[in-house]
């Protein structure tokens, strides 16, 4: 029988707190008056012809019975602390997976209203969100992490296999999030460094992006080469129409058309493809391609089903105690 | 911790009171011989100036108050014996040890005692007797003997205080106090002896018969209640003066009654003793108002 101590170090802290209490009573018993230790003894009474009564005292036995199970309550409880469990059967192994690294266009080109559902024009962000949320309920089982980026990218959520934690973060996008102008290159350079540190694991890049040209410090295309050459796929999802006006509202921006030509560039060179947000065969087909793509051995910890004993451990430390009172009542009466 | 003392300065000046009100009270003058003020003539021979009676020659005698003419006439050496005379006065000895530091009810039993005390040196010091005593604890406090007013009081407020710390070495019997009145006391001094008699043991006889010898011995045993009959409290635990712990369930009718009979053998049996010795016997639980009923209180000077 294999058994865990899940807390072990819990434990230590009622050993500490006995060690601490018994040298600081040993302290204080010298500095109390004897009222008030007599006081502390919890109801002993002076009486001067106590040695009139009959001698009634508590039997040697039982008072090292008392003294050996409050003992034996004391280290059960301290055992249970620390949490024993059996160890059961392996549990089986986690399935390969995949890591996508999800790189997000937060710019303020997201507010822009290409798209139209129902009559209502829509945002190219309420898209993306709704493109993002569907990724995310596909992918369950694959790791997932997300990168968004502007001007500057930022990691938003690292790769996880939690993909309730990518959609409550999904939530908190908003344009503007990390800048107003995208910067292609550098989200890919950050994906790239989030890559490599797990460098035995080949990860996948989707890039969802309405960028029309390339801003920031790194080039898209040389980022793009760096990718290949790491053998990473960047999958491209254009959001936006290639149309070169908008008719209606822009809310005061100028118009920026999606350059699919870039994309194309772009996936071209990591062995991929570029997909255009909106067309639901398009997504599917993306979805479709991501998934015919490598997976991960996943990372494997051996994993037990564990039996908690802590009840038993209870159960044996107080049991006793509550006999004790039980008989000491009945002799009482 | 500040505990107060015994006795608070209103109850003093309200026992002073009560002691000159006593003393007018001629109910108990009968247990005392003393009836007559200033220098007074002892029941007791020796030197003196009224000639009292004549008796055999013994060894050792002053040849200066030989009876010429008795031996003359009888044939045998005979002395003059005198009748003493002296200042009446009495001897407190003042029990607070550690069993006279119990009480369950009104007051502690040391109180109780010091409440006697005080009335006993301003009943005394109202009449012009002279008042002496001593404190038994650790180390015994001896009071010199004195009819100052001041003194007197200086001695009862000592009395009266907070009991000090109980020491952690032995305090000193009855049986080791005893002798040493004897050898400090004046003949004829009303002794009175205030305590417990936790430990009236064998050794105390002799002393306190010859004490008897010279001295008009009072003896008030101060009790509590709690000491004759145990209140039905439940489980308890009793510690006794020896340290032991007894643990008890007060609320078995059958062991009070054999504490309440074991108790009142003890004390039975005590003043037994006493009363046999010939002292006068008083029991006096901590929750009387009016120890003066109960005490003879030394009076009846000028009267």
């Amino acid at each position: 029988m294999n058994i865990d101590w899940l807390t072990l170090y819990l434990a230590l802290i009622p050993v500490v707190l006995l060690l601490a209490s018994t040298t600081l009573s040993q302290r204080t018993d010298r500095s109390l008056s004897e009222v008030e230790r007599n006081m502390g003894k919890g109801g002993v009474f002076l009486h001067p012809l106590a040695h009139l009564l009959p001698a009634t005292k508590i039997p040697t036995w039982q008072r090292h019975l008392q003294r050996a199970i409050i003992l034996w309550l004391w280290l059960c409880l301290t055992l249970a602390i620390a949490q024993p469990v059996q160890r059961g059967t392996k549990l089986p192994d986690l399935p390969p997976e995949r890591d996508i690294l999800l790189l997000v266009d937060v710019s303020i080109s997201m507010t822009l209203t290409d798209y139209a559902l129902d009559g209502q024009k829509r945002s190219r962000m309420d898209v993306l969100k709704t493109l993002l949320q569907d990724f995310a309920n596909r992918l369950q089982g694959e790791r997932l992490g997300m990168i968004v980026f502007a001007e500057n990218p930022y990691l938003l959520v690292p790769l996880t296999r939690d993909p309730t934690l990518v959609q409550r973060q999904l939530q908190r996008l908003t344009p503007t999030l990390a800048g107003r102008v995208s910067a292609v290159g550098d989200a890919i350079t950050l994906a790239l460094k989030e890559a490599g540190k797990q460098p035995q694991r080949k990860p996948i890049f989707v890039l969802f992006t309405d960028a029309d040209e390339s801003i920031g410090r790194v080039d898209p295309e040389a980022a793009a080469s760096l990718a290949a050459e790491s053998k990473i796929p960047l999958y491209t999802i254009a959001i936006g129409s290639t149309a070169a006006t908008m008719e209606g509202d822009t809310g005061g921006l100028a118009y920026q058309p999606v350059n699919l030509a870039l994309l194309q560039t772009l996936s071209k060179r990591t062995g991929a493809t570029t997909y255009q947000a909106g067309d639901a065969q398009a997504v599917e087909q993306a979805l479709a391609d991501i998934t015919r793509q490598h997976q991960n051995v996943a990372e494997q910890i051996p994993r037990y089903e564990q039996q908690p004993l802590y009840h038993w451990l209870l159960l044996a430390g107080l049991l006793p105690l509550m006999l004790w009172q039980l008989w000491q009542r009945r002799a009482n009466t | 911790m500040v505990f107060p003392p015994l006795l608070t300065e209103t109850e003093l000046q309200a026992l002073y009171q009560r002691a000159r009100s006593a003393t007018a009270d001629s109910s108990l003058q009968n247990l005392l011989e003393q009836r007559q003020a200033g220098d007074v003539a002892s029941r007791y021979r020796g030197a003196g100036l009224d000639y009292a009676e004549s008796r055999a020659y013994q060894p050792g005698d002053e040849p200066r108050f030989m009876h010429w003419s008795v031996t003359a006439r009888t044939g045998k050496a005979h002395v003059k014996q005198f009748r003493e005379e002296r200042r009446p006065a009495v001897f407190i000895v003042f029990d607070r040890r550690r069993a006279m530091r119990f009480g369950t009810k009104v007051r502690l039993k040391a109180a109780q005692a010091a409440r006697v005390a005080a009335l006993i040196a301003f009943a005394a010091t109202q009449q012009g007797w002279a008042v002496s005593g001593v404190i038994l604890e650790a180390p015994p406090h001896w009071f010199p003997t004195s009819t100052d007013t001041h003194a007197v009081w200086e001695f009862v407020r000592q009395c009266a205080a907070t009991c000090p710390p109980l020491p952690t070495t032995h305090e000193p019997t009855l049986a080791s106090i005893l002798p040493l009145i004897n050898a400090s006391v004046v003949r004829g001094t009303h002794v009175y002896l205030l305590s417990d008699f936790a430990d009236l043991d064998a050794a105390c006889e002799a002393h306190i018969l010859q004490l008897l010898h010279h001295h008009p011995l009072f003896t008030v045993q101060v009790l509590d209640t709690a000491e004759c009959e145990l209140p039905a409290a439940g489980r308890l635990n009793l510690q006794g003066l020896d340290g032991v712990t007894h643990c008890v369930n007060l609320a078995d009718p059958i062991l009070r009654e054999q504490f309440r009979q074991q108790a009142a053998t003890l004390h039975d049996e005590q003043a037994q003793r006493l009363r046999g010795w010939g002292c006068h016997y008083t029991q006096l639980l901590t929750d009387v108002d009016a120890p003066e009923l109960a005490v003879p209180l030394p009076h009846g000077m000028g009267t």
